[in-house]
């Protein structure tokens, strides 16, 4: 037994000195963008203490008296607390579900379109959404449904003779409504992401598939898909990270803040957004970010650690 | 087999149509309102046929249009110069990282990602960036803060290496005795244009739209503001000046003032640039195809 | 591969805290020397008077002053200078920032922050001045008042001056303005002309219903009344005690002795169910809760007949240059003044600030120098401004210049005293007189100068601003149901905690009536 652990520790120590020897210029690589990512987000990620202290500017930052929990206590003493995080999360999972979907659909179908300048136009015109900025949206979207100008009730509704709805007061409509919104602003700049790795597919593939006689479904379902696979789980780990935020803009300005609506449009951002707006608390600000974060790293790493047992290469980390 | 194709082709199509429609119609929604009557916006809302045709929204924002062209030259500058950086530094990270040899890549791959899930939040970035690095009022602001490097699309172009790069062509050129800075830069980036060329869309369209650093770090030398700023505060500039705020002698002025034209125009104004830069851009995409096809 | 992973984790984690020590100690040096710094001289009395006379004899201390405004300031670099000519002999002067109303909240807060690039002297508005206090950002001004305020004092009544103070202390000094608020609608004179009723038969909010019935006959294309959001009535007659969210209020115009939840009150119920009935016959506009235009811009485009609205001296020409339309005003309810008319703008000094006294000083003048207040807030004469009289009373704008392109935009009611400049044409000579005697004769609130602590309840307060986030709009815009919703909205509210924040603001306040 012993002979044999002998026998084992030499070679790692001369393996240390050969790697860094091998890998050295990985490292000088790596080590511009370290640094910034130390200094863009982990020194002030320290500010995370924030949290948990009763912030006097007078006595600065590292100054300021701790209190625990406390600041963390108003995100949970809330009949709202589940209504908040039961929509952060359920629209979350549907947005990347049906978010993925759309994406690499329409991924693929710029693939298989011919035509150079087809493709180019296609391209730019499904990324127009996700340039217009989320106020505007929510303009937009009051062109459609408004009460008493909208194009809905006005055009559609009253031409099949029913009443008009008062979409802003009524909340069981929303969840599509906001579905809807969500994929229109962000299925073009989903589906470029997908497209590169798409075209990136060699060619080569294809030919060897054809002349096994695979006919184009053949052709998606066992060359694209499998290739995009790695990208499909790499995004999906990664918005999975952030399930317990959402996009302020969609969730707040699309329904122009209407109270009748929160019940369904309320998230955990709204929410702080709210109840924090007029109280000004960093502490609780952050405690509120602190959580989101929290939530999503635990949640990430067991996604992680599940892919990793199924698929290790594909893994985040 | 020809039958089969056609209508395959059409049903793609069509569908491809309708969706660009779907995303085309907003706009050219947005596009009639910034031209129509303030008071007809009122009235009537938004509509696809112009009526009363006004060029009111975009005299008021090209007025000042020293500023809005020197908006332009800021945010065409940190766009350029901040995606180009940008690139480099996600090359560099993403493909060493990309190498399943290299020891410890796993820990900063964990180091990366983390960076996308916890947040300090802005007081502590701001005291940071303003008061140890100073960067206050400078061009650097617009640059470095939160655009200069990001997890996401080092993982993005990470992926992109290990799926689309063959290992083989690596070490080819590894036992050709090419050092790896040479390999990255003669082996990697050529194969790897299309996904290069998406994320310097990604990233320059996050250079573009930003206008938070200009928000917080800009105090005081507005020569500094990108188009976005400039274009923010004039909307809220109008805002201001029609809430009944802003004093009797700007009642009359309020009273002339397209307020929901402007946001329409100002909406445009932000947009069109990119609509018109992104078709010419594309060719690399293209040109990528034609690389991969001939390599492959 | 192990120890290799130990190796950089190690490393990993001694870079960081030595970037973290590093970045951090330097900015904690500085708060250390900034805070011993006004600690010291606040304490010191003598020493503080020394000081001061050392620093007047010939250094000029720099102050930063922090303005909301538009965002042309062209003529800012030349009003900063003819200030500074004037502050000269004061021993200051002045930097200032002019920062955008849309982003000013965000930036203040940044610039509050104790960092290097904090302000010393600023308007407080928009977060509330208890914020402030609670998150240690402004100083305590009793002692500075004294000593280098005098002139101040002299500009505003004992309870104008009240109406800054938080806990007893002082901490805001107000701004020459409407410092009180009176209730009602203002509706498009032709229109009201043409329905043939004669507006002295309109005493209370209810005889609005014919004149509507009258305006849908005539003009079914137009909205009767407005609606929304931030437009919606608050404060209607009773006071909120410096709440935007109405958490506790005291009726009555604030005569009414105990604070109650206005939610659960006859009044409100009554008001909402009169909204939903105007609603639903049409007369109250249908997407009032998702409207985001103003009042204002609806009238001038011809769409709108009424809104209801705070009104003050002045409001009706206001309001006809705004909309281009002549303009009649009924008063429901009469002038009172709240804590919140007072305290909701206020000037206050940065608690990082390294120079308070200078910085009082500095303030002293913004109040109490015709010239300076001039200068700052109507601009150069000549450039953003003309005497269009002998008396130089009146002015205005200067030839080709209006407000859309003047170099220097007038925020008089957002600087110190705009009383003691003169009054833009077509406002009338006496119009500073005028605003006077109505802040004075306007009945303060029993509550006037009280403004509760909720730093113990901050939980409750935000459950509770969530579920009349939820509510309150939609039923004063009579946009729900009210059967269905107002129970609803009073239990929420009720297991949001609303009767442990009414008891808190009440005991502070029973605390607050004996030290008066």
């Amino acid at each position: 037994m012993k002979n044999v652990e002998k026998s084992k520790n030499p070679p790692k120590k001369m393996k240390f000195g050969k790697s860094v020897k091998r890998f050295w210029p990985f490292y000088v690589m790596l080590a511009p963008g370290i640094i910034y990512l130390i200094i863009n987000n982990y020194i002030p990620m320290l500010g995370l203490v924030i949290a948990f202290k009763k912030i006097d500017y007078r006595l600065g930052i590292l100054k300021s008296p701790w209190v625990g929990l406390s600041n963390f206590e108003y995100l949970f003493k809330t009949s709202d607390a589940w209504v908040i995080t039961r929509n952060t999360i359920g629209y979350n999972l549907i947005f990347i579900a049906l978010g993925t979907v759309v994406a690499i659909t329409v991924a693929i179908l710029l693939n298989e379109i011919k035509g150079i300048r087809n493709k180019e136009t296609y391209q730019t015109l499904v990324l127009i959404p996700y340039l217009i900025s989320t106020v505007v949206v929510s303009y937009l979207v009051y062109a459609f449904l408004s009460t008493d100008s909208g194009f809905i009730n006005n055009s559609i509704l009253a031409n099949l003779g029913v009443d008009t709805i008062s979409w802003y007061t009524e909340k069981k409509y929303w969840p599509v409504i906001l579905v809807i919104v969500y994929l229109w602003k962000s299925f073009g700049y989903s589906s470029i992401i997908y497209y590169a790795t798409v075209i990136g597919i060699d060619g080569s593939l294809y030919e060897a598939a054809v002349v096994d006689g695979a006919n184009r479904w053949h052709k998606i379902k066992d060359i694209i898909l499998p290739s995009l696979k790695g990208t499909i789980i790499t995004l999906t780990l990664m918005s999975v990270g952030r399930i317990f935020y959402s996009d302020f803009g969609l969730f707040y300005q699309v329904p122009m803040n209407s109270g009748p609506l929160l019940d369904v449009t309320n998230t955990i951002d709204t929410y702080v957004y709210r109840g924090l707006l007029q109280l000004n608390d960093v502490g609780r600000a952050s405690a509120a970010g602190f959580y989101q974060s929290m939530v999503g790293f635990i949640v990430v790493l067991a996604a992680n650690l599940l892919v990793r047992k199924i698929d290790k290469e594909n893994a985040l980390f | 087999m020809v039958d089969n194709n056609k209508a395959f082709h059409i049903t793609i199509n069509t569908l491809l149509i309708i969706l660009s429609l779907g995303c085309l119609l907003p706009f050219i929604l947005l596009l009639m309102s910034s031209f129509t009557e303030e008071s007809v916006l009122v009235r009537e809302g938004y509509s696809f046929i112009p009526r009363g045709f006004s060029l009111a929204a975009y005299k008021y924002i090209f007025s000042s249009s020293g500023k809005i062209l020197r908006g332009y030259g800021v945010t065409i500058l940190i766009t350029v110069v901040g995606t180009a950086l940008s690139i480099f530094l996600t090359l560099l990270m993403a493909y060493p990282l990309s190498r399943k040899e290299l020891p410890g890549k796993n820990i900063i791959s964990f180091f990366i990602f983390f960076t996308m899930l916890f947040n300090g939040g802005l007081v502590p970035s701001y005291m940071m960036w303003s008061g140890t690095f100073q960067i206050k009022d400078t061009i650097w602001a617009l640059l470095v803060p939160g655009l200069l490097m990001n997890a996401f699309y080092v993982i993005m172009m990470r992926s992109y290496f290990s799926t689309n790069i063959p290992d083989v062509l690596v070490e080819a050129a590894r036992i050709d005795g090419a050092n790896e800075f040479k390999i990255l830069f003669s082996v990697v980036l050529p194969m790897a244009v299309p996904m290069i060329a998406t994320l310097a869309l990604l990233i320059g369209l996050g250079y573009w739209n930003d206008w938070q650093n200009g928000l917080y770090y800009i105090t005081s030398r507005t020569e500094l503001y990108s188009i976005q700023n400039i274009l923010n505060r004039m909307l809220q500039d109008a805002q201001f000046l029609t809430s009944g705020q802003a004093g009797s002698n700007a009642a009359e002025l309020a009273k002339n003032l397209p307020s929901v034209g402007i946001k329409m125009a100002v909406a445009v104004v932000a947009i069109l640039p990119i609509m018109v830069i992104y078709p010419s851009m594309q060719k690399y995409l293209v040109k990528g195809i034609t690389i991969g096809a001939v390599k492959g | 591969m192990n120890r290799m992973k130990k190796f950089l984790s190690v490393l990993l984690v001694g870079a960081l805290f030595s970037m973290a020590l590093t970045g951090c100690s330097s900015g904690t040096s500085e708060q250390t020397t900034k805070d011993s710094g006004s600690a010291a001289t606040q304490m010191d009395p003598d020493k503080t008077e020394q000081d001061g006379n050392d620093k007047g004899s010939g250094e000029i201390v720099t102050l930063k002053v922090a303005m909301v405004s538009t965002s042309d300031q062209s003529g800012a670099d030349e009003v900063e200078a003819a200030a500074n000519e004037i502050l000269k002999e004061y021993g200051v002067a002045i930097d200032i920032t002019f920062i955008n109303f849309g982003s000013w909240q965000q930036q203040t807060n940044l610039l509050l922050t104790g960092g290097s690039d904090s302000v010393d002297v600023l308007p407080l508005l928009t977060t509330p001045l208890t914020t402030y206090v609670n998150n240690g950002q402004v100083l305590e001004l009793n002692e500075l008042l004294e000593q280098y305020g005098q002139d101040i004092k002299e500009q505003f009544t004992q309870e104008q001056l009240n109406g800054g103070k938080v806990a007893g202390k002082l901490y805001g000094i107000t701004t020459s303005r409407d410092l009180a608020a009176s209730y009602g609608i203002y509706m498009r004179k032709d229109i009201l002309e043409e329905t043939g009723i004669d507006p002295a038969t309109i005493s209370k909010v209810e005889d609005l219903e014919e004149v509507f019935v009258k305006v849908k006959e005539l003009h079914p294309e137009m909205y009767g009344l407005f609606g929304s959001q931030t437009g919606s009535v608050e404060a209607w007659g009773w006071d909120r005690i410096n709440d935007g969210n109405q958490l506790g209020v005291v009726m009555d115009s604030g005569q009414a002795d105990e604070i109650v939840n206005l939610y659960e009150q006859p009044e409100y119920e009554t008001f909402v169910r009169l909204m939903r009935d105007w609603h639903q016959k049409g007369y109250i506009m249908a997407d009032a809760l998702s409207n985001t235009e103003t009042s204002e811009n609806l009238m001038k485009s011809g769409k709108l007949f009424a809104a209801f609205n705070n009104l003050k001296p002045g409001f009706a020409e206001q309001q006809e240059r705004a909309t281009g339309y002549e303009i009649e005003v009924i008063e429901f309810i009469p002038a009172y003044a709240t804590t919140q008319n007072i305290q909701g703008l206020t000037w206050g000094i940065a608690a990082a600030s390294t120079h308070p006294e200078e910085a009082m000083i500095l303030l002293n003048q913004m109040y109490s120098n015709p010239e300076l207040s001039n200068i700052l807030v109507n601009g150069i004469e000549g450039e953003s401004y003309v005497y269009i009289d002998d008396t130089k009373e009146l002015i205005d704008f200067p030839e080709g210049v209006d407000a859309a392109n003047t170099p220097y935009t007038n925020l008089g009611w957002a600087w110190p005293n705009q009383f003691i400049t003169p009054v833009w044409s077509p406002n009338p000579t006496d119009y500073w007189d005028t605003m006077r005697e109505f802040n004075e004769t306007a009945t303060p609130s029993k509550a006037l100068g009280f403004a509760p602590d909720t730093s113990t309840i901050t939980n409750e307060v935000t459950a509770c601003t969530n579920v009349v986030t939820k509510y309150n709009y939609a039923l004063m815009t009579g946009s729900v149901d009210v059967d269905e919703t107002l129970p609803k909205f009073q239990e929420e509210l009720r297991n949001a905690g609303i009767d442990k924040i009414i008891e808190e603001k009440t005991s502070q306040y029973e605390q607050w009536k004996l030290e008066q």
